[in-house]
């Protein structure tokens, strides 16, 4: 449940940042995808916003494919209890 | 009835006095409590660009700015030895940046800025000598308790209280600031004292290892060169809270020894003060309850795209504008908007300000073509800093908020 629907938001997320919306996790961004720092920050802040987690900076430095994304959601999302999600604080 | 609702603003600095000028301009009587005795901004000067500066317009200030500022002829990259030009784009030259971005762009001291907004104010709202001391939240409204003794409560309470906001601290419930590892050396100086000075009315980057000088003009004859010497130390600063450590005069020619004449001859001339350069790691929520931040309380950043002060700027023209005819009980979904509007935004700039530092502090070696070719772009790569309408912005969400609202 939780990985869906991690997978849609960041599907809508590439999808206004780079025009596609099948993404495979091999892909790489800056490569595949064309993905820039500054699109990585639209990236960051929707994934914080859905997810209520912080993701830092030079963290977003250092993904390299879809894949590498998809996993630090996932871990990001199951150290936040799922009532958090969508509330403040 | 929005005009009812109670908004206290703590911090009476630009970002403070534009918010509480456009809360004003729509018919909010804001209070602004501010620690100092007096609003004297101290020795810097700061560069209002478009997206700043066509909202002072709108405000009725840009008149008033600009007999006090300067438009710099160019925007010029230099070589720190030898003192080539890189690159250069024109500002003032053919009116070439008010014709690309609608507004001008002005090197202003702080002080001036300052005295502008508070004269729009007439004083009115203004609170001196309120150092904040607490927030409480009680439901519904939000106390603010300040060292004279004073307690006072609020259905809204602006932070616009600088890096080391102590509304952050109520809203995030930790310290978030961090101090860069560069420390930065400033001052005004005369042009009349810089005679090996090329250029002096251009904005311009002299880049080198590990460091880099700024500088631009500033006054209403540009009769002044307001400089920012930037160098990658000391990695740790070790003066806790205190964010200027006292220098002597002859520090920053040591640090710039080597560089050309021009900068040697204006570094020289530097307040005895080490400026340790603080950002704000990037915030999850801008808000708690009634309480909100804006400007550097919310996303201080590294000055090298110049920026802290104009989307300070933008923040305050968003939030006053969301706020406007609105309902206290709309209070939430407001600041929810307002914390979408702004935070992508100001997050990119703080990024692209870090990323900035490192490419004007390259050694010499083959990376520098790259760096040559990319400031030479400057101005298409980061015209979307400028081009950006934060009255327009704010405008377009609040419509799309109240057609919502409309089909519900």
């Amino acid at each position: 449940m939780q990985r869906e629907k991690i997978e849609a938001a960041l599907a809508t997320i590439f999808e206004t940042a780079v025009g596609k919306r099948e993404l495979a996790p091999t892909m790489r961004l800056q490569e595949d995808l064309d993905l820039d720092s500054l699109t990585r920050i639209d990236l960051a802040i929707t994934a914080e916003d859905t997810f209520g987690a912080s993701i830092p900076d030079e963290m977003l430095e250092r993904f390299v494919t879809v894949g590498d994304v998809l996993r630090f959601f996932d871990q990001a999302a199951q150290q936040q209890p799922v009532e958090f999600v969508g509330t403040r604080r | 009835m929005g005009n009812k609702l109670r908004i206290a603003i703590v911090g009476g600095g630009i970002g403070g006095l534009t918010l509480a000028l456009a809360l004003r301009q729509r018919g909010f009587e804001p209070d602004v409590y501010e620690q100092a005795s007096e609003l004297a901004e101290i020795g810097a000067a700061v560069a209002l660009s478009a997206n700043s500066t066509r909202e002072l317009r709108r405000l009725g200030v840009l008149d008033a700015v600009t007999a006090v500022s300067t438009e710099p002829g160019e925007l010029i990259y230099r070589d720190w030895r030898s003192g080539r030009r890189i690159a250069a784009h024109p500002v003032h030259e053919r009116l070439t940046y008010q014709r690309l971005y609608g507004a001008p762009y002005c090197g202003i001291h702080r002080a001036d800025l300052q005295r502008v907004l508070s004269l729009a104010l007439s004083g009115v709202g203004l609170n001196l000598d309120h150092k904040l001391t607490g927030v409480r939240d009680f439901g519904g409204a939000t106390s603010l308790s300040f060292a004279n003794g004073r307690t006072v409560e609020a259905d809204l309470v602006v932070g616009a209280d600088g890096v080391r906001s102590l509304v952050r601290r109520f809203i995030t419930g930790s310290d978030d600031t961090v101090y860069s590892g560069t420390s930065a050396f400033r001052g005004i100086v005369p042009v009349a004292k810089l005679p090996m000075l090329p250029d002096p009315k251009a904005i311009q980057f002299w880049m080198g290892p590990d460091a880099h000088l700024l500088h631009y003009a500033i006054g209403g004859d540009g009769e002044y060169v307001n400089f920012f010497a930037v160098v990658e130390y000391p990695k740790v600063w070790p003066h806790g809270d205190k964010w200027l450590d006292p220098v002597g005069p002859g520090e920053a020619v040591a640090a710039f020894k080597g560089w050309h004449p021009a900068v040697l001859e204006m570094v020289a001339q530097h307040l005895p003060v080490r400026w340790g350069l603080f950002a704000t790691r990037p915030v999850l929520h801008w808000y708690r309850g009634g309480v909100v931040i804006l400007g550097d309380a919310a996303h201080a950043m590294l000055p090298h795209h110049g920026q802290g002060a104009n989307t300070t700027i933008e923040d305050a023209i968003t939030l006053a504008e969301l706020l406007a005819g609105v309902a206290p009980t709309e209070l939430p979904d407001i600041l929810a908007r307002y914390q979408a509007l702004r935070r992508a935004r100001t997050r990119k700039i703080q990024r692209s300000s870090w990323v900035t530092n490192a490419l004007l502090h390259l050694p010499d070696g083959p990376d520098l073509s790259d760096r040559n070719q990319r400031v030479a772009r400057f101005p298409q790569d980061f015209g979307w800093i400028h081009r950006f309408d934060a009255l327009q912005a704010a405008q377009n969400a609040k419509h799309s908020i109240q057609a919502v609202a409309a089909h519900a």
